[in-house]
């Protein structure tokens, strides 16, 4: 690996340039902080195959699909409520007014239901691209949230590789992270790399197994997530497959990822104590 | 105007006058007069709205300024004439700058409005004495319709012999106040100065105010946020003194030409801090001609007093220093807290407040009213028990308006099999419910029909939130069907 010492030219040019960049603003990056997507002690898919989540970074996630958005919306909200959950801070939740007329509007009871705390989300509706932008920019520059979660809708195409530069210096200097909702199938057409740190497919999952005579009940959130990009530190590569989904279940009670059983296992789980219906 | 069916004069220009015209004066005698006459109609309300602009440009006068319609702007310039080198340098510099402008004014000065008011319109000395005999002097000739009676008063009086205001002022009060109205006599203390009436001036003089004047305009918005951020240094140290903070601003700029633009501010909490001053103005002009309800920043050839008001403030203690050395965690708390307030002020101030919200629990229970959003500028978030209010489950997207949707169900009051929504056919393949809810019984103008809730999984794994509309048979005999919502 080292054996032309580009490695070690490498690591020396990247501690140049944060060196130039703490020169050039008043205060360096904020001190990284780590979250697990799972459980502590019980990892999830998301925490083998990635390591768990970084402070201060820019993921993205899109929809497979059409009909996938709502999925999406809760991934990127399961993620922001893991980034907040260690020191209750605040999450932001930015979206468009004119996309939330086709997606619908995030809506207070089901944000709860999904383990958000209300009385610490402030909700932003933007007016256009730019103002979208400017406000994710801006959310991200204060550093009072842990996280921002942005529903981009038309603001996507606005967001070239200059934007994602500015949003991924603002994330990395605050410290708060920056969630991302992309429209539908973005990333099924060759993307810039931007700087994201993680980038997810998101697909709706069927939580119940369809039975021949009865009819079954709608399980928790089952999302099926695809790694269409994720950025290791150096030393910590590890093979990730870009093409299977894996189907995660979100616990909103607990507030972590947790892997799904075969569906045949959870529902035979699931007529225990799980769900009780008097 | 239009006055008993006749087409008259409403106002006429100085040219007019000296050809003998007459305000009054219908169109059609002017017009035998001056047969090239340039005739306007009159607009009441851009008439009312020039006089509210002109009101508003005195205030780089005095802070007291107070519409007095229809035809009038009065000043309350106690205290302020020594800025301007005295009251007949004031009165010059009012009206040549007026008429900068197009607009002919008199101007003229005394001790009470209602004085001013008759020596503008009827008197030949423009700044009254103070001393009472000397003021009595110069009103008493002055005709009866100086005391701002209505015109039939005025013509009683002129026929009861009563033609100036001495003749009035030197009779007994009692028989002619029985005759005509106690009105004259207030009227008449009033001019006299031995009652006092104030002006309702458009806007409360502010608590704390600083300003700038520029001997030229300036046209950029770097120098006019400079100059904002300066006046924010001395505003911030009056507040220091009193211990308050402001919770309000008025920006007011005032262009070479006359215009006068108002930008306001508002935050969530009392600040007394220039940085979060000037950045709160910086996105109010940035945002200027952004929003719906405001129009662009027009420089024009630039403004010559840039001032800044405080137009409400609140008690704001000094920081506590002894709190900064104990607990690290309580600090870093609170200083997220303050950049989150100032953050909400930024966004406000740019997109809106109305788009800056914080969650709220309702205190309805039907679906679209559960939780209402409120400005997070104008309440702090309140921690609520989503877990009590919120048993069942809810959808993570609702739309604004339920989405309607074909769908098969094998009986009418059942779960749908299947359901065809914007334009897809979606397969059943789990379902929850029904959950009930009633419309508002108890209300009169209640219309609305009893829903069935269910919570639906397709066999792509996507998740609804459907209900049925209407009771099967007691309430309607073919209820529809409506997607609200998607669950993650």
């Amino acid at each position: 690996m080292s054996g032309n010492g580009s490695a070690d030219r490498i690591r020396f040019l990247r501690e140049r340039i944060a060196g130039l960049e703490r020169a050039g603003g008043a205060a360096g990056p904020a001190p990284l902080r780590h979250h697990a997507f799972g459980r502590e002690g019980a990892a999830c898919a998301l925490d083998r195959a990635l390591g768990g989540l970084v402070s201060g970074a820019l993921y993205e996630a899109a929809p497979a699909r059409m009909g996938d958005n709502a999925a999406a919306t809760g991934f990127a909200l399961a993620l922001a409520s893991r980034l907040a959950a260690c020191d209750e801070a605040p999450v932001i939740f930015i979206s468009d007014e004119f996309s939330t007329r086709e997606t619908g509007a995030p809506y207070g009871p089901g944000l709860a239901a999904h383990g958000l705390d209300l009385s610490r989300l402030l909700f932003v509706r933007s007016m256009g691209a730019q103002d979208l932008l400017w406000a994710l920019e801006e959310s991200l520059r204060a550093g009072a949230a842990a996280c921002v979660v942005a529903d981009l809708g038309s603001a996507a195409r606005g967001f070239d590789l200059v934007a994602a530069r500015r949003i991924t210096l603002a994330a990395r200097m605050s410290g708060t992270s920056a969630v991302l909702i992309h429209p539908p199938a973005s990333f099924n057409k060759p993307m810039a790399q931007n700087g994201a740190r993680m980038r997810f497919e998101i697909r709706n999952a069927r939580s119940a197994e369809p039975h021949a005579c009865l009819r079954p009940v709608p399980g928790p959130a089952h999302i099926s997530i695809r790694f269409a990009k994720s950025v290791m530190e150096a030393g910590q590569m590890r093979g990730i497959d870009t093409d299977i989904f894996r189907t995660l279940i979100w616990d909103h009670q607990y507030g972590f990822f947790r892997d799904a059983l075969s569906l045949a296992a959870s529902a035979a789980a699931r007529s225990g104590a799980d769900r009780n219906f008097a | 105007m239009k006055e008993k069916g006749a087409q008259r004069l409403f106002c006429i220009d100085p040219l007019a006058q000296r050809m003998g015209l007459m305000t009054g004066q219908s169109l059609t005698d002017a017009r035998a007069i001056v047969p090239d006459l340039q005739a306007i109609d009159h607009d009441p309300q851009a008439y009312r709205k020039r006089l509210i602009a002109i009101a508003d440009w005195c205030r780089r006068f005095t802070p007291l300024a107070a519409l007095d319609a229809p035809d009038g702007v009065m000043l309350d310039i106690t205290g302020v004439t020594h800025l301007f080198g005295g009251i007949s340098a004031l009165m010059r510099d009012m009206e040549t700058r007026l008429a900068r402008q197009g607009i002919t004014s008199i101007t003229a000065v005394a001790a009470t409005p209602e004085a001013a008011w008759a020596l503008a319109r009827f008197g030949k000395t423009r700044i009254a004495p103070d001393e009472a005999k000397a003021l009595q002097r110069i009103l008493s000739p002055l005709p009866a319709a100086a005391l701002r009676l209505d015109d039939s008063t005025c013509a009683a009086l002129a026929r009861a012999g009563l033609k100036q205001i001495g003749d009035i002022h030197m009779r007994p009060r009692a028989p002619i106040a029985a005759r005509f109205g106690d009105g004259i006599f207030i009227r008449l203390d009033g001019l006299l100065g031995l009652a006092k009436n104030p002006i309702s001036p458009r806007f409360e003089a502010p608590s704390y105010m600083a300003e700038r004047r520029f001997a030229e305009g300036i046209a950029t918005r770097a120098q006019i946020e400079e100059t904002i951020a300066a006046l924010a240094v001395d505003l911030c140290a009056m507040l220091e003194r009193h211990g308050e903070g402001a919770r309000e601003f008025c920006a007011t700029l005032f262009r070479v030409d006359g215009a006068v633009r108002h930008i306001h501010a508002g935050t969530s909490r009392p600040v007394r801090d220039v940085k979060s001053i000037s950045r709160l103005f910086h996105e109010r002009l940035e945002a200027a001609g952004k929003t719906r309800d405001e129009d662009p920043l027009d420089m024009g050839y630039g403004f010559d007093i840039i001032r800044l008001a405080v137009t409400a403030a609140d008690a704001l203690n000094p920081t506590q220093n002894v709190l900064k050395q104990t607990d690290t965690h309580a600090r870093a708390q609170e200083e997220r807290a303050a950049r989150m307030a100032d953050l909400v002020d930024r966004l406000g101030a740019r997109l809106g407040q109305s788009r800056v919200l914080h969650f709220h629990e309702g205190d309805d229970h039907w679906p679209e009213h559960a939780v209402i959003m409120r400005p997070a500028a104008q309440a702090p978030p309140k921690a609520f028990a989503m877990g009590e209010s919120f048993a069942a489950e809810r959808p993570l997207r609702l739309f604004e308006r339920p989405e309607p949707v074909e769908a098969i169900a094998s009986v009418p009051d059942g779960p749908p099999i299947r359901f065809r929504w914007r334009r897809l056919m979606h397969e059943v393949n789990a379902v929850e419910g029904p959950e009930r809810i009633s419309p508002h019984w108890w209300r009169q103008e209640a219309q609305a029909l009893t829903r069935d809730y269910f919570r639906i999984e397709d066999t792509n794994g996507t998740r609804f939130w459907l209900f049925r509309e209407g009771l099967y048979a007691s309430e309607t005999a073919r209820p529809r069907w409506y997607v609200h919502g998607l669950f993650a």
